[in-house]
């Protein structure tokens, strides 16, 4: 204002004058709300299944080309629950002609301008982005089949990622409470129908109703009784667990309900529920101050489509704040991490238990990786803030694949880096599949030129958390 | 920025091998008078009422951009801005052409001459001249292709008519690139904030 005082003048003036002039129409209302079905719902099946081997085909292919998706398992190294094998290597592909470390030399204009930017670190598509919504993995479906005989197929679409590229299932349950217990999952899912036998004797009865009504199905934007639905029949709804599969995740995902039109939202990976309880901030865009504000809210918005109008015709359920979001809560704010041995009390690694690989890779960590600037050892490898990491430096804005629009992905929440081996895949849409991906993503994004041994040291001490 | 300018519109990149230029479905659903839909095979140049109404809103606003970029480069007395206007007029020029042709092929009907609110502004914008000329014709620039993006963005998301659906694919980098150029023009002028 003071560098330009009379411009400033002369714009607000302008402002008000082009108010006054005609307004042109606006956008139409399908730009932010979702339209009702015209369509019969047995012609919609027809029509999504006769489509759907084309989006697996396309999908596919578009993974296929930005990934290498085989079964690498990493030697001797399992999830916390020992029934899964972390997938070792970089995943994501070059651009022909590239190496990691030419690419690490050039400056994001250079790469945006030259096109070198791996497809593998753009933003990841949506199985089929225009109809968008939850899309569970095989395993998912398979139980919650057999034990609470609730369809959560969708006649549309599949998940798209092979199930060595995500977390073990089902995964282990470790409580805040009951640390001594261990695991107390006993290798089961919990379900509508097992949680109670499974939990009786270690959690509360407040705990226990916050589960119970954390596995009650309701209605959601693909899975519901009306012909706007994407299942067989007439569908009861999901659970929260559904996607949080044991309090953890499945990575089962989704769309952000934060952006419109459909074309720009960008894809979700389930997040885990371990560590909530020093979470402060929730949804990887909108900063919701509490879980129990996130929980009420996604109950009546169809569950994080950010759509209150189509979710009031579905079927919306507006839990009680004193007495079912308390307890939804206070469920939630009990999963702890699993154990990590190496590491002390405040997140360091101990320099007894930890090998000289690992604790090279902390002082890179903390050092010159820069990681820890966000990822703070003693606050739960979180802190609390949200970052724009400014990706869009290194490819054009608006190219398009598989339907999503690609755009700058803005501040997005911190994620804790506690027990990160058992979630993959990684960053807020799952575009990274392995831990040698984000290694190589945070190198060139932050700038910090790694050696070759740096990123074998950084990895090394990532398994370790 | 001059080279830029110049720059003419590049045919589009669509990442991803698996990535073709027809959108899979869409987020509306079809409609129910598309052909083929009763055996699951609806025709892919059918036209819904979302591309019929795309075509008509963009290619006023595209008119509005010609016309604009004419009186920019007329009146304008920045080198940058008049060279801005002409690519506006160039670019848009030819995106309307384009549109004219799949416009024809789906029947959508499209007033003769401005969108009243655009002959409008130009009148208010001849009576201008010096800096506030730029800033009035950079701002809403700014403003309109704000409204491109996002009206680009909702035939992606719910169009039905594969020519369009390419179309919009097409010129959504190139809308984005004009954003671009139109926030950085009036950041030198007024020294507003423009996005990195």
């Amino acid at each position: 204002m003071n560098k330009y005082p009379v411009y400033s003048a002369v714009l607000m003036l302008c402002s008000t004058v082009a108010w006054q002039a005609q307004a042109a129409d606006p956008l139409p209302p399908g730009a932010t709300y979702r339209p009702l079905p015209t369509v019969p719902p047995s012609v919609v099946k027809r029509n999504d299944e006769a489509a759907k081997p084309a989006v697996m085909a396309r999908q596919q292919a578009l993974l296929q080309e930005r990934y290498d998706l085989s079964d690498k398992p990493m030697q001797g190294v399992m999830m916390s629950g020992g029934r899964k094998a972390v997938q070792e290597g970089v995943r994501v592909r070059l651009k022909s002609g590239t190496s990691w470390d030419e690419l690490a030399k050039l400056t994001p204009e250079e790469i945006r301008d030259r096109d070198l930017l791996p497809d593998g670190f753009r933003p990841l598509p949506h199985t089929k982005q225009l109809a968008g919504g939850q899309v569970f993995p095989q395993n998912q479906i398979d139980s919650i089949r057999n034990f609470e005989q609730r369809d959560l197929r969708r006649f549309d679409v599949d998940f798209d990622l092979p199930d060595h590229l995500t977390p073990e299932f089902p995964p282990p349950i470790f409580l805040t409470t009951r640390p001594e217990l261990g695991d107390v999952s006993g290798g089961k899912l919990l379900t509508i129908r097992s949680f109670y036998e499974m939990m009786v004797g270690i959690v509360t009865p407040v705990q226990m109703e916050g589960l119970r009504l954390l596995l009650t199905p309701f209605p959601q934007e693909e899975f519901n009784q009306t012909e706007d639905r994407k299942v067989a029949d007439p569908s009861l709804g999901v659970a929260c667990l559904d996607c949080h599969a044991n309090l953890h995740t499945n990575a089962a995902f989704h769309l952000t309900p934060d952006l419109r039109p459909q074309t720009v939202r960008f894809r979700l990976d389930t997040p885990s529920l371990r560590g909530m309880f020093n979470q402060q901030i929730h949804g990887s865009k909108r900063s919701l101050r509490s879980i129990e504000d996130f929980t009420e809210f996604e109950q009546r918005t169809a569950y994080f489509n950010g759509d209150h109008v189509s979710a009031a015709r579905k079927g919306v359920h507006l839990p009680d704040r004193a007495n079912q979001v308390a307890m939804m809560a206070q469920m939630q704010n009990i999963i702890d991490f699993p154990p990590a041995p190496k590491l002390d009390p405040l997140g360091k690694l101990d320099p007894s238990k930890a090998a000289p690989q690992e604790l090279a890779g902390e002082q890179v960590f903390m050092g010159k990786g820069r990681c820890a600037e966000c990822h703070v050892p003693h606050l739960e490898f979180m802190d609390q803030m949200m970052h724009d990491l400014r990706l869009e430096r290194f490819y054009k804005v608006g190219m398009v694949a598989n339907d999503l629009v690609a755009i700058p992905d803005g501040p997005i929440k911190t994620f804790t880096l506690r027990a990160i081996k058992d979630s993959p895949p990684y960053l807020h849409d799952g575009r990274l599949m392995t831990l040698a991906d984000t290694v190589e993503y945070f190198n060139l994004v932050l700038g910090v030129k790694l050696t070759s041994e740096e990123k074998q040291q950084l990895l090394a001490y990532l398994l370790t958390l | 920025m001059r080279s830029l300018i110049f720059m003419v519109a590049v045919p589009v990149m669509v990442f991803g091998a698996g990535a073709q230029a027809a959108s899979i479905g869409n987020a509306g659903g079809l409609i129910a008078d598309t052909p083929g839909i009763e055996n699951g095979k609806p025709t892919a140049d059918h036209a819904n009422a979302q591309d019929r109404l795309f075509v008509r809103q963009a290619t006023l606003g595209g008119r509005a951009e010609v016309e604009l970029g004419k009186l920019a480069q007329s009146r304008s007395k920045s080198p940058q801005i008049r060279s801005f206007g002409e690519k506006m007029t160039a670019d848009h020029t030819r995106a309307n052409d384009q549109l004219t042709r799949i416009g024809r092929s789906v029947n959508s009907e499209v007033p003769k001459g401005l969108d009243p609110s655009d002959a409008a502004f130009r009148e208010e914008l001849q009576q201008a001249q010096g800096t506030p000329f730029d800033q009035r014709y950079l701002l809403k620039q700014i403003g309109d292709h704000q409204r491109t993006l996002n009206l680009l963005q909702w035939e992606l998301s719910y169009g039905q008519n594969q020519a369009l659906v390419e179309y919009s694919t097409e010129m959504m980098p190139i809308v984005h690139e004009h954003l671009r150029l139109a926030q950085a023009a009036l950041a030198e002028l007024t020294g507003s904030a423009a996005p990195r």
